[in-house]
């Protein structure tokens, strides 16, 4: 929660300094999003490269279908965003499989999307994918008591490894938990795939 | 966009060569915490320099409301459903212990 409000700020920030600082040129070129994108995107690697260990050894002693689960979340959240999409009259379908894609992860989502998009969309899925980061966070013991234990990782989607592992465990039991963090692996990794693919 | 898979594969095996560098990893979180600050400083940059998306900033909000809601009710179904799929039986208290024990 700390950490999706200093992110907030951040956005703000930036947001603030856009509207009303003089800024030199170089931070003004879209192509600074892009580097530090890159940077992320292979920081974020070398983190996942290192704990391939723990990963894989989940999946070894896991039942294939533990699989059943991301995809079932993959499939439903895009399947949601399309069919949100058909009540908003100037969001094409494929946007909306583009935003249903990000699955929470945020960073990572949008600021894909502002480069293929533009920022009109890139904002839009921002704002989407902390809201879902955010209602995880603050309504996962209702959502686990209401649709059933693997609600909070459902909604948690590719978050559901690190930031809102805590309160899936908690909401949902910690027998869940390994189920949380191998959901939440496949699916930051699916991210940017899905991404490229739906809007490429 | 090919070269964000590419560097993420790059980053993952190089990950993967140093995965017993403990410290590095501690690092690194606090490196991707400040990477993504920065880089969402950076997008908010360029999002308040557009005039689009500064003039219609309530209807962005709606949107991403109602996309949100979509996508986060489509997945709790789903996974639901799917869930609906497995034995009574799958992970039980036994396999969180040994895996807890692996990673500590």
């Amino acid at each position: 929660m700390k950490g999706s409000l200093t992110i907030l700020c951040c956005f703000i920030a930036g947001v603030l300094a856009g509207l009303f600082a003089d800024l030199p040129a170089v931070v003004t070129e879209s192509d600074l999003t892009l580097w530090v994108l890159y940077a992320l995107i292979f920081f974020v690697g070398i983190g996942i490269g290192g704990d391939a260990a723990a990963s894989f050894s989940v999946l070894k002693k896991s039942n294939i279908r533990i699989f059943l689960i991301p995809v079932a979340i993959t499939f439903g959240s895009l399947t949601g965003a399309a069919v949100a999409s058909l009540f908003l009259a100037d969001i094409s379908i494929r946007d909306a499989l583009a935003i249903g894609s990000g699955l929470g992860y945020y960073s990572l989502s949008s600021i894909y999307i502002t480069e293929m998009r533009g920022e009109v969309l890139g904002t839009i899925s921002l704002l989407s994918n902390i809201l879902r980061e955010i209602v995880t966070l603050l309504a996962a013991p209702l959502l686990a008591a209401w649709f059933g234990r693997t609600a909070p990782i459902a909604a948690a989607g590719a978050t559901a490894m690190d930031t809102t592992l805590p309160i899936i465990i908690r909401s949902s039991g910690k027998e869940f938990a390994i189920l949380a963090i191998f959901s939440g692996i496949v699916l930051t990794i699916a991210v940017p795939i899905l991404v490229t693919v739906i809007l490429s | 966009m090919i070269e964000i898979l590419v560097i993420m594969a790059a980053g993952m095996m190089i990950g993967y060569l140093l995965r017993q560098k403990k410290a590095l990893f501690a690092a690194l979180d606090r490196v991707v915490m400040a990477v993504i600050f920065l880089l969402l400083f950076v997008l908010g940059i360029s999002v308040g320099l557009n005039e689009t998306v500064v003039g219609n900033i309530h209807m962005i909000g709606v949107k991403a409301v109602v996309l949100t809601f979509g996508a986060v009710a489509g997945s709790i179904l789903c996974c639901r459903f799917a869930w609906g799929l497995f034995p009574a039986t799958s992970f039980q208290e036994k396999t969180f212990e040994r895996e807890a024990t692996d990673e500590g």
